[in-house]
């Protein structure tokens, strides 16, 4: 591995303009420089971060602060900070929260004892105040997936209350009316947010909600089978189900096929996330796809610039990314191959 | 086993830049150096800058080997995988972040996408982190960057999941033998006799491994073997390959039983044979490897052979720091002679040995006893 001393050497310069042309700071001839850099690709120049990190304070680390890395949703989500990251030379540590503000405390802590250059925050609903101690201790920060109010940090989030709305209109379209929801645990953000898309969709169109149609879930798989088990056991039985992510879905497919019904004959179900395997199931789940590796992405992109630009006075900016609804045979009764051309795959 | 400690250390050292280089080039002490390195006293911006500018010139990358001096621990591991979004990944990233964290240790994620490429530049990344250890799975190859890397950071280096050709280090994974045999034997229990292969590519140690144990099984089993072997990469994509070539074999010619090497290889075919007509586990049954969170929520629920992803990942963990813990006590013992100094890090290799975990069959939905070839 080459330093700047062979750099220096082969081009007859000093180690100092070599080192003020590859870190862009100071005055080096245009053409020169030009020389040096290819001088250092010729020569395979990696620059020793260790000395970059004593000389500029920075240490390349970038921690990543989210609920859990074995839900594959943030699994994705990092996998878009990660290529991002790399490209850029930064490292990522990862930290699981459980979505427990202690742990939160406890990582945002650990962020600031190893210095790391910046945070992305995926966190729960209620945990604010020491967010806003990171604020205002200047430590650059992308909030993403979550909407956090009153915080001026750059935040990139899916518009969970749309694809929650499009959920619902979509089986109202399809001449349902008695439409239960499965919701997911209300103090987060986002099950919050697809709670009040399923609100505004049935009140739109004149349609009533009864109590008994809105169960709470907790993301998992089991709840949705047991509250599915509810929804069935009722008089008035509704003949859709609008569950809050794919795993509470496919917990009420399992109890709609025990109780003998069929789908979406009998029952119709909607599930959001489209997660992997949502259309290998049987039957195939609609749902609602959210980016999730584009999120990573565009979180850790956000953060670079920040880095980058940390003089600039930029108001926080707060990115919005589309959901899209992804019909199949959950919902739609109809051939395996005419419901894969309308997802257009 | 334990590994025997290499002894070519002493060449190897010899024409790398050690802390006493820098403070001869930078005109300081070493303990000047020292404090510029560690962060830990105050040293004049003037002094500083001449140290760092020396230790960038020399392209001085501390060294647990060669060092005089003792670094600071990072508490950083290095956790190098192929892809976290691979649930059993995602799964054991999980573990292995919990375990680390609850002993004071953070976790450095690098996918590398099965690319070697991406594998070797991460490497060189975690040597400028200076992490403390590196949990490796990798696409396959990499032994020899690997003992390089030990050899220039001192940093423990540990192979999990999969073994890797050339690498001197321990390794943690499973033994597919066990749950490859109860596989087998419900199998049988359900009267199947006809039973298939969806193994991983050729050449791989680990996914050799698999492959012999079923075959092992089956042959214990009276069975004969490789009747119907499907090779590729642990995707869905080869499952759904194989299922479709399964169901092109004519009814009597077909296994009614398939065994899969990887749990997306098993959900792909069955998606591959149900484009055919061919339900689960009515007219197939499927067996898949792994264990994920999916295996319990897919429908239907697959029966699987189980990777111990939590004991595997704990346990990388606890091996990991014992590792580093060993060779920090090697460090603190008196100083020797300035070449004798240069002792290979046996104490790191000896630390641990290789540990081997059973896998176990989770029976779920996939697997039903067989029907008659004549019925269908």
């Amino acid at each position: 591995m080459s330093t700047i001393y062979e750099i220096a050497k082969k081009l007859g310069v000093s180690t100092a303009t070599v080192s003020r042309a590859l870190n862009n700071k100071g005055y080096v001839r245009k053409e020169l420089k030009q020389r040096i850099l290819a001088t250092a690709e010729e020569l395979g120049y990696v620059p020793n971060s260790l000395a970059k990190s004593l000389a500029s304070g920075l240490t390349k680390v970038i921690c990543l602060i989210v609920p859990d890395l074995a839900n594959v949703f943030f699994a994705l989500v990092a996998r878009g900070v990660e290529d991002i990251a790399y490209d850029h030379g930064y490292s990522l540590i990862i930290c699981n929260t459980d979505g427990l503000e202690d742990k939160e405390r406890k990582y945002v802590r650990i962020a600031r004892e190893r210095k790391a250059d910046g945070i992305i925050f995926i966190g729960s609903l209620m945990s604010r105040s020491y967010l806003t101690e990171l604020v205002e201790a200047g430590i650059p920060m992308v909030i993403a997936d979550r909407y956090v109010d009153g915080l001026h940090v750059d935040m990139v989030i899916n518009d969970n209350l749309k694809g929650a709305k499009a959920a619902v209109n979509h089986l109202i379209r399809l001449g349902h009316q008695a439409i239960a929801t499965i919701r997911g645990p209300q103090n987060t953000q986002t099950a919050v947010d697809r709670y009040l898309g399923y609100v505004e969709a049935m009140h739109e169109h004149f349609l009533d909600i009864r109590p008994e149609w809105v169960r709470d879930g907790d993301y998992k798989e089991r709840s949705g089978y047991v509250q599915t088990q509810r929804l069935l056991a009722l008089k008035e039985r509704p003949t859709a189900i609008f569950a809050a992510n794919d795993l509470m879905a496919l917990g009420a497919l399992t109890a709609i096929e025990e109780a003998g019904l069929r789908v979406p004959q009998d029952l119709a179900v909607v599930g959001y996330d489209d997660i992997p395997l949502a259309a290998q199931v049987r039957p195939r789940l609609t749902t609602v796809a959210q980016p999730k590796y584009e999120l990573g992405q565009q979180a850790m992109e956000r953060l670079i610039w920040r880095l980058n630009n940390a003089e600039v006075e930029k108001k926080a900016e707060i990115i919005v990314l589309q959901p899209r609804l992804v019909v199949r045979e959950s919902s739609l009764a109809g051939s395996i191959r005419s419901v894969q051309s309308v997802q257009g795959r | 086993m334990v590994r025997s400690a290499p002894v070519e250390v002493h060449r190897l050292a010899a024409n790398q830049v050690t802390v006493r280089d820098v403070a001869q080039k930078a005109g300081v002490s070493i303990s000047t150096v020292s404090r510029v390195l560690t962060g830990s006293a105050r040293v004049s911006p003037e002094l500083r800058q001449r140290v760092i500018d020396a230790v960038e010139e020399l392209g001085y990358r501390p060294n647990a080997l060669a060092r005089g001096l003792r670094m600071r621990r990072t508490a950083v591991i290095g956790l190098l995988i192929p892809d976290i979004s691979n649930p059993f990944f995602g799964q054991l990233a999980r573990v292995v972040e919990d375990a680390a964290n609850n002993r004071g240790y953070s976790i450095l994620l690098c996918n590398s996408q099965n690319s070697r490429a991406r594998e070797v530049q991460y490497l060189d990344l975690l040597r400028q982190q200076q992490v403390d250890g590196v949990l490796v799975v990798t696409s396959g190859a990499m032994g020899e960057e690997l003992e390089e890397f030990f050899k220039l950071t001192g940093a423990a280096v540990l192979a999990l999941d999969r073994r890797i050709p050339q690498f001197k280090g321990p390794w943690i994974g499973g033994d597919p033998y066990p749950g490859a045999r109860q596989a087998v034997q419900h199998l049988l229990d359900l009267g199947h006799r006809n039973i298939g292969l969806v193994r991983g590519v050729e050449g791989n140690i680990s996914s050799d491994e698999r492959y012999k144990a079923l075959n092992r099984a089956l042959v214990e089993a009276g069975l004969p073997e490789e009747r119907w072997t499907w090779v590729g990469e642990y995707t869905l994509e080869t499952g759904i390959a194989a299922g479709l070539a399964l169901a092109e074999l004519p009814a009597q010619k077909r296994p009614t039983a398939v065994i899969a090497t990887s749990e997306f290889s098993a959900y792909g075919l069955i998606e591959g044979v149900s484009r055919h007509g061919i339900s689960v586990p009515d007219q197939l049954s499927v067996v898949g490897y792994d264990n994920t969170a999916f295996a319990e929520v897919f429908r239907p629920a697959l029966t699987v052979i189980a990777q111990p992803i939590e004991e595997m990942g704990e346990l990388a963990v606890d091996f990991i720091l014992r590792m580093i813990n060993n060779a920090e006590q090697d460090e603190q013992l008196p100083p020797v002679a300035p070449v004798a100094g240069m002792r290979p890090p046996a104490a790191v290799k000896e630390a641990v040995e290789d540990a081997v975990l059973p896998t176990y069959l989770v029976i779920r939905s996939s697997t039903a006893p067989a029907r008659p070839v004549s019925s269908s």
